[in-house]
């Protein structure tokens, strides 16, 4: 019996809780700041279920390193807020963020983007594709799910035009992934999902025709890869390059469009300053829970 | 039969085996196996639902923080692990379903037998926060089980099947092919084999039995040489007596067959003796028939005297005494020669005896004898066998009896001995001089008479016929005397009865044949006859009464006439020269018209087998010599259907009675008796004849038994009737 428990437990520890324990234990070791010319962080933030993240991510770090010839590692955080601490920090040499975070630890990291997808972000509100709700008006304090309370498309954004138009607010749920969002939503545990489009394109087949888009956002710039200003501007540029040649490839592309930055394109930081203006503080929740 | 044990054995063997293996066979599967099988299925589902608890472990704080991807995610991890869970179902404690994604229809849990739903309540620090259904399909594990099961009923079926082949080696190889063999060899013992070979013999109870086997018969072998050679030397010991047997039975051969020889030349000789005697009776009895024949006729003529009527009637007389003793001389011969034949036919007893006592008592009465007769009421009236021969019997013992005796009487005693076979019982007992006890044996011989009784008349051969006779005819014949005090002579005779109905109608007594009825159509006879006084004989009796008549002297002549005269009837002598009787007979049925002529034998031979020759010959019938008229007549009525004209002879009817007794006489006047008795004194018949005559005036009854007594010359009977007065 205690083979078995143990095994159950192995067999356990590989699935869930293993991959989370294993990001538990990189997190102690970001702090430190990697020398240049050595070996360099890039971290990625959350939107997916851990083992997807792992699954997009590690053939993308591992070309870009082949193609740039450095050493890049895959961060990984837990949870939303984890990630978002580590980016006050400026835990990361490289990071994959949504704009919105890149703008608020701009003044004290200034993380400098590199590029983004040539596509646009939208926000997206869903619900089941056999809900009774009509209309956006028609959720007012109904459960909303979001990735996180921070989300730019799915949440913050979201949130602000939901206010701002129709003037309904939403108790939130927080349900960590993009992934769980729209399962939330699609067995009915929620009443409404915050997401975006492009998350919700790579859904299955069909859990994304379980659901119905009730309303969308405006555009705004992509998540950008972005580096730390205290990285050399050649190995930045080395990254940029990497990205941009690797979409040139069919291969590489391939392996872009799962993240999904489906053609990219350099990115500056003046594009994502408009965000500044849409007043998304307010619906900020600091530590994210 | 050896083949049929030796399968049973195998079969008896095997069978506690293959039963025992089928008694586990069928324990493992229907009750073993079902039995683990339920054991397993709990252990399998105590497992799952361990393993649902882990799980649960895992969920709670996914659910908690509403990662329902990564619980997606898991949930969809764990069923791909587990196929056999066909379902999983994650609801939260208000009812909503977590897993699985809700696309398409909604999912079912099914209600199947092999399908197992678990279903697990969900808790956290004691607050219900759902609950994981989990429906496990058994089918797969059941697959599984069962072919682990069926392998393992496949090497069950394999270490039997194993077994069963090694069992059956080891007893075949151990038991049954062993005891085959020995019982090979026990079956070649019993055919005396004794070096059949044995099996190999094994340190085991059939080794045991092959080595007591092997030494039994190793003593059987010993015996059994020791009886061959035993048996051996008794055959040689047989071989041996057979021979000295053989050398035995030559020399009886040898001795048989000089008897044989001896015996032939002594029945040669007998033979001799008999052909003579037959030839000499042939002889004697031709010129007898002669002189008893011419005296009949003779007798006929009225113009004869008295006086040679007399002479004529002693001639018969005398001719007729001779032919009794020639014809007792013959009957010797014939017994002698074993050529007497027993006749056997009914007959009536009682008539025959009366007739006996009734002649002979004339002839006591002639010596002043008294005849007795003294007969037991059983004695039975008809009987069956030789009349004749009984006849002749009774006769010579009583006659015998007459002539030994001078004063008394004689008795005839008959009685019946009733035993398994009844025998007739004849006593004749006289009062005469009786036998010394020396001569009584002498008595029977033939040609020989006792003491004094040479001076009695007879050949002396009447007692040796009589006891030839007796014996014949499987009786015995005794005599008990004592001199002077008479003798008594005992017959007995097994005896058979007869019915009246049995006995022929004896032929009636016929007149004297005269003339051949008139009105019939002449009848030619042919006499054949080599001797002149038999052929005359013949010729004259038949001419007298009005036949055609011609003679022939011997065969050669007879075929002669019969061809040219065409006779109806032919008299043929027998013993003829040239040519005899028999051949003319066969020569003349070869002729035409052979066979319509009536042929009849005269013979003078009295052998029985002659007769069957002369039938066969082509007879039609036999007439012995000497014969009387009547026979001839008689034969020849019968053989042409004639009919004669004859004269009653009443006379003789009459004469019923021919005992003469005093009384009788003591009716006639003095005168009479006087002039009789000296008539008969003086032997004139003519005389006698006249003082008869006169007797018929006063007694006709009388006269007719004088006259009759005197025609048989029974002068002294009619004179001892007349002394007494």
């Amino acid at each position: 019996m205690n083979a078995f428990f143990d095994r159950v437990f192995r067999r356990f520890c590989r699935r869930g809780r293993g991959l989370a324990l294993t990001a538990c234990l990189l997190v102690p070791a970001l702090p430190v700041p990697v020398e240049a010319g050595t070996s360099y962080t890039l971290g990625v933030v959350p939107q997916f279920e851990q083992r997807k993240l792992f699954a997009i991510w590690k053939p993308v770090v591992d070309e870009l390193s082949r193609r740039a010839g450095l050493e890049i590692r895959l961060v990984v955080t837990l949870t939303v807020p984890e990630f978002e601490s580590a980016l006050e920090k400026g835990s990361f040499d490289f990071v994959y963020a949504n704009p919105y975070h890149i703008l608020r630890v701009s003044d004290s990291q200034g993380y400098i983007p590199l590029v983004r997808d040539r596509e646009p972000l939208r926000g997206i509100l869903v619900v089941r594709r056999d809900s009774p709700v009509k209309s956006v008006e028609e959720l007012a304090g109904k459960t909303l799910a979001v990735p996180s309370p921070n989300a730019l498309g799915a949440s913050l954004l979201l949130r602000a035009d939901l206010d701002h138009l129709y003037g309904v607010h939403m108790s939130m749920v927080n349900a960590r992934t993009h992934s769980s969002v729209y399962l939330n939503v699609l067995n009915g545990l929620t009443d409404a999902g915050g997401g975006v489009q492009k998350t919700l394109a790579e859904q299955d087949a069909g859990i994304r025709d379980g659901l119905r888009i009730l309303y969308t956002t405006r555009a705004m710039p992509s998540h950008p890869v972005a580096a730390h200003p205290r990285i050399k501007p050649d190995v930045r540029e080395r990254v940029r390059k990497a990205v941009l040649e690797m979409s040139a490839t069919p291969a590489g592309r391939a392996l872009l469009d799962e993240i999904p930055m489906l053609s990219p394109v350099n990115a500056f930081l003046e594009d994502y300053l408009v965000m500044r203006k849409w007043g998304l503080d307010t619906y900020w929740v600091d530590d994210g829970k | 039969m050896g083949n049929r044990r030796s399968v049973s054995l195998r079969w008896k063997l095997l069978l506690p085996l293959l039963s025992a293996s089928l008694v586990i066979m069928a324990s493992l599967n229907f009750v073993w196996i079902p039995r683990y099988l339920e054991t397993q299925k709990a252990d399998y589902l105590e497992e799952v639902d361990h393993h649902l608890d882990s799980v649960i472990e895992g969920l709670m704080p996914l659910m908690l923080s509403n990662q329902i991807d990564i619980i997606n995610e898991n949930l969809q991890e764990l069923k791909k692990k587990n196929q056999n869970w066909d379902s999983i179902l994650l609801i939260n404690v208000r009812g909503k379903q977590i897993y699985p994604p809700m696309v398409g229809s909604a999912l079912v849990i099914a209600d199947h037998p092999s399908l197992l739903t678990l279903k697990k309540n969900i808790s956290y620090l004691g607050q219900p926060v759902g609950h994981l259904t989990v429906q496990v399909n058994l089918t797969h594990w059941l697959e599984k089980r069962n072919e682990q099961h069926l392998q393992l009923i496949f090497l069950l079926v394999g270490i039997i099947v194993l077994l069963v082949l090694i069992w059956t080696a080891m007893v075949e190889g151990i038991v049954v092919r062993p005891m085959r063999r020995l019982a090979g060899a026990a079956k070649a013992l019993a055919r005396r084999e004794f070096d059949a070979p044995l099996p190999a013999s094994s340190k085991d109870e059939v080794g045991e039995l092959i080595e007591s086997f092997s030494t039994m018969r190793r003593d059987m072998k010993v015996y059994h040489d020791e009886l061959l050679g035993e048996i051996g030397e008794r055959q040689k010991a047989e071989q041996e007596l057979r021979e000295h047997r053989q050398h035995l039975e030559k020399q009886v051969a040898d001795r048989t067959a000089e008897l044989v020889s001896a015996k032939e030349s002594a029945e040669a000789a007998n033979r001799a003796k008999s052909a003579f005697l037959a030839n000499m009776s042939h002889e004697l009895r031709t010129p007898l028939n002669a002189i008893l024949g011419f005296s009949d006729i003779l007798r006929r003529d009225a113009g004869l005297s008295e006086s040679q009527k007399d002479t004529l009637a002693t001639i018969h007389k005398s001719g007729d005494h001779l032919l009794g003793l020639i014809n007792d001389v013959l009957d010797i011969a014939k017994i002698e020669a074993g050529r007497i034949v027993l006749e056997s036919a009914p007959f009536d007893l009682g008539g025959m005896i009366f007739d006996i006592t009734d002649m002979l008592r004339v002839r006591a009465r002639d010596k002043g004898l008294q005849l007795l007769v003294d007969q037991s009421s059983e004695v039975p009236r008809y009987i069956v066998g030789d009349e004749a021969k009984l006849r002749q019997i009774l006769i010579n013992l009583i006659s015998n009896a007459i002539k030994a005796t001078e004063k008394g009487g004689i008795t005839l005693r008959m009685g019946v001995k009733r035993n398994k076979i009844d025998h007739l019982i004849m006593e004749v007992e006289d009062t005469g001089i009786g036998i010394a006890s020396a001569d009584k044996a002498k008595v029977f011989e033939a040609f020989v008479q006792v003491g004094s009784q040479a001076k009695q008349q007879g050949t002396g051969l009447g007692l040796a016929i009589t006891r030839q006779f007796v014996e014949l005819m499987g009786g015995q014949l005794s005599l008990t005397s004592a001199v002077g005090q008479g003798s008594t002579f005992r017959v007995e005779l097994p005896v058979q009865l007869a019915l009246s109905g049995d006995i022929p109608q004896a032929a009636k007594g016929r007149g004297e044949v005269i003339a051949l009825e008139p009105g019939q159509s002449p009848c030619r006879v042919l006499v054949v006859e080599d001797q002149l006084e038999n052929r005359l004989l013949l010729t004259r009796l038949l001419e007298n009464v009005g036949f055609e008549i011609q003679t022939a002297v011997n065969g050669v002549k007879a075929v002669e006439q019969f061809t040219n005269w065409k006779p109806h009837f032919i008299w043929m002598d027998r013993r003829m020269p040239v040519m005899d009787g028999l051949e003319a007979t066969r020569r003349i049925r070869a002729l035409p018209g052979g066979d319509a002529v009536k042929i009849a034998a005269v013979t003078a031979s009295t052998f029985n087998e002659e007769d069957a020759e002369l039938t066969a010959s082509g007879f039609d019938d036999i007439v012995h010599k000497p014969f009387r008229s009547e026979q001839i007549f008689e034969c020849m009525e019968r053989l042409l259907a004639l009919r004669f004209v004859r004269v009653e002879a009443q006379a003789a009817e009459e004469v019923v009675n021919v005992v003469l007794t005093e009384e009788m006489l003591a009716v006639l006047p003095e005168d009479l008796r006087r002039e009789l008795r000296a008539a008969l004194k003086s032997l004139e018949s003519e005389r006698i004849a006249a003082a008869i005559g006169q007797v018929a005036s006063c007694d006709s009854k009388l006269h007719k038994t004088l006259s009759h007594l005197a025609e048989n010359f029974e002068y002294p009977a009619i004179l001892k009737a007349l002394q007494t007065n």
